[in-house]
């Protein structure tokens, strides 16, 4: 018997049953759909992390302090602190490998102020490697640069949205004065440089409660006029080392943390824990990838029971077709085109699921990237798995029946009422 | 019409109350003459009318066995103990071109000899020859091409498929046999046209009257121009007007197409229309008379 009338017939079937096959097909469709947009979402949210964490620098590795094991109370001291001298050995003993240190320290929110004209800020002291560690990009002007740093000058970097905010124009604040109010003190920068403004997809996610305009940007000075302003110890508590590309980010994170230890062994409280980006990268990639296996397996179960509502409903209507069944035996029907029948009915069912579930999920999907303000990607690749593996559902929980169905003995079928 | 080449005496031999039990008032002969409206055809008259001419020509091989059954034994197994014997040895030859009515109480084991006979069950023991091919040693897979080549079912009830046209239905038969697209459609609206169907082609047998998708059924036993047409009781769902045309119809099939019907009918009004009427009681052949036909 040819396919194509198994198939014709086996959608007639469907068409007068409407409502019956709807209901068969929910399972199936439920559990496309739900794989379906895991794996959009999924998709949209590893890429915007991995981009994120690339523009964060992919080449980038932090070495904070950390407590030794068993330490429960501690105070910090300035000796404690990774120091300047520390850095500047470490620069010696790997200057083929580091292309850049980045030194920053936040002080807190604020806002620049110009009669009645604001723009919300968050205020980080830095130094010149911060703009290689975070990728600045300068539109007009110059970065916060060693001098800055070793004059404690009061110049800041702003953003261009900030420039926009206080003088109508993204370059015009460069070279002008800025009244930074924190709290209730007032700060007076001059703002040497502005640079490009990104919104980060990341922030945009967590964020997206604020209006667009009042989500602050940030606004650099030099550390050492931050140090002054925190009246802060001269050390940090982390640093930001940038490698040269070539450089294995992963393993030198390692190499660094044997080398700063060195300076804890004696420390009674402190020590220094290394972790270069990329395995950030790397572990919320595993963590992503793991989050999606389990719902796409709690999916998987929903394809399951979709299967066997399928299976079950291929019992009922070869029980009530067995006369028919009787019938095409009778013509000429052999056992084997009887059970191709009703496996291509059973496909035929879940294929149309498969197909709706994979409308729903893909439309899920790129509704809740779209909502996180993640860009939508549906993937081609589990969109054909999907269809393959409702095929193979409908070829899985068709057989029993259509099994049934084929060996069924022709004069008991006729003689079925 | 095969009665001056078998047996000259038959004509005097029809209705044998002694033999069958019938009573006079239940003779067959009467009840036909009026149904000649619907085909002219029908009267058991024409079988010594020029028409019948063409039949006779037709049948000039009528020598030649379609149905050769030996002693065919079926027994069923009810639990290991008991078994239940339904036929005790039937002898029976069918040659082409003849119209023979099987006719028994319920009971009596035509349902089982149908089902043996249309090769839809196998005979315990005996041998069973159709159209040549040795039936009791053909294999599942050979009986389904058996049954899809060598007869044309007609069933009481009809057995159209659901939600399925016509044509479809008279194209399914030829589908199994593989035959193409373009020639089952040739095939079967042809087979339509025989039937006295061709505007109800594209009909679906809920909206067919019950002898009209009688005639459904009967194209659709034609299709593959098969050795027999095996019909168990093909009027017994039908109004008495409605199974009058059915019967008719067979009449016409078998005399202008020379097919070869066997009659499954517990009717002995019904049987007594055709050549041949074998009468079985209990799992035996109790009688073998000649019909009116």
């Amino acid at each position: 018997m040819n396919l194509w009338e198994n198939i014709s017939l086996a959608v007639s079937g469907l068409l007068a049953n409407k409502m019956r096959a709807l209901l068969t097909m929910l399972g199936i469709i439920i559990g496309i759909a739900a794989v379906i947009a895991i794996m959009t979402l999924g998709n949209s949210m590893t890429a915007t992390v991995t981009n994120t964490m690339a523009e964060m620098g992919g080449n980038n590795i932090v070495v904070q302090l950390s407590l030794k094991e068993d330490v429960t109370s501690f105070e910090l001291t300035e000796e404690d602190l990774i120091s300047d001298e520390m850095l500047e050995q470490m620069k010696e003993v790997y200057s083929n490998e580091v292309l850049a240190i980045s030194l920053d320290e936040g002080i807190g929110s604020g806002q620049i102020k110009d009669g009645r004209k604001y723009a919300n800020i968050t205020i980080y002291g830095v130094n010149d490697g911060y703009q290689t560690a975070n990728n600045v990009k300068m539109m007009t002007g110059r970065y916060i640069s060693y001098q800055d740093q070793e004059k404690v000058s009061n110049v800041a970097v702003i953003s261009n949205k900030t420039s926009k905010a206080i003088f109508g124009n993204e370059f015009a604040a460069l070279g002008r004065e800025i009244k930074v109010y924190r709290g209730d003190e007032i700060y007076a920068y001059t703002v040497i440089g502005i640079y490009e403004y990104e919104e980060n997809p990341m922030m945009a996610m967590m964020g997206g409660m604020q209006a667009e305009a009042d989500r602050p940007t940030n606004l650099y000075i030099p550390i050492s006029t931050a140090q002054r302003v925190n009246d802060s110890d001269m050390g940090y508590t982390y640093v930001t080392i940038v490698t040269n590309p070539e450089v294995d980010s992963i393993a030198f994170a390692n190499t660094l943390q044997k080398f700063f230890e060195i300076f804890y062994r004696r420390n009674p409280v402190f020590t220094v824990y290394s972790m270069s980006m990329k395995s950030v990268v790397e572990q919320m990639t595993t963590i992503m990838g793991t989050m999606q296996l389990a719902i796409a397996v709690i999916a998987g179960i929903s394809l399951l029971v979709g299967g066997i509502g399928v299976m079950n409903i291929m019992l009922v209507s070869i029980t009530e077709r067995t006369r028919e069944i009787g019938t095409r035996k009778a013509l000429g029907a052999t056992n084997g085109s009887i059970r191709v029948q009703f496996i291509v009915e059973a496909v035929i069912i879940c294929l149309i699921g498969g197909m709706i579930g994979i409308v729903l999920g893909v439309a899920g999907g790129m509704f809740g990237a779209n909502l996180l303000g993640a860009p939508a990607t549906p993937s081609i690749g589990s969109i054909i798995f999907a269809m393959g593996f409702s095929m193979a559902i409908g070829v899985f929980f068709g057989y029993y029946p259509a099994n049934k169905a084929a060996k069924m003995d022709p004069i008991e079928a006729l003689r079925y009422e | 019409m095969a009665d001056e080449i078998k047996s000259p005496q038959a004509k005097e031999q029809a209705p044998n109350p002694s033999k069958t039990g019938w009573t006079a008032a239940e003779a067959p002969a009467p009840s036909q003459g009026q149904a000649g409206e619907f085909l002219p055809s029908i009267s058991p008259d024409m079988t010594i009318q020029p028409l019948d001419d063409i039949a006779v020509s037709d049948t000039v091989h009528l020598g030649e066995p379609i149905i050769q059954m030996k002693n065919i034994v079926k027994t069923f197994y009810i639990g290991e103990p008991n078994e239940l014997q339904i036929l005790h040895g039937i002898d029976l030859t069918v040659r082409r071109g003849e119209f023979v009515a099987v006719v028994g109480q319920s009971g009596a084991g035509k349902s089982t000899l149908m089902n043996i006979i249309g090769v839809l069950d196998k005979p315990t023991e005996g041998d069973y020859i159709l159209d040549g091919v040795d039936v009791a040693k053909a294999k599942d897979r050979e009986l389904s091409s058996i049954r899809n080549d060598k007869i044309g079912f007609v069933f009481q009830t009809f057995n159209l498929i659901p939600r399925t046209t016509a044509l479809k239905n008279v194209e399914l038969p030829m589908l199994y046999a593989g035959i193409s697209r373009g020639e089952r459609m040739r095939r079967a609206k042809e087979l339509m046209a025989l039937v006295g169907m061709e505007d109800r082609m594209s009909h679906q047998p809920n909206e067919l009257s019950g002898g009209q998708k009688q005639r459904v059924a009967i194209a659709r036993a034609m299709s593959n121009d098969p050795a027999i047409i095996l019909a168990d009781e093909p009027t017994g769902a039908l109004d008495s007007a409605t199974g009058r045309m059915i019967m008719d119809l067979f009449h016409q099939l078998h005399r202008e197409q020379g097919k070869t019907i066997v009659l499954i009918t517990h009717s002995n009004e019904l049987a007594a229309e055709t050549q041949r009427i074998v009468t079985i009681s209990d799992g035996r052949i109790v009688s073998e008379r000649k019909g009116m036909a």
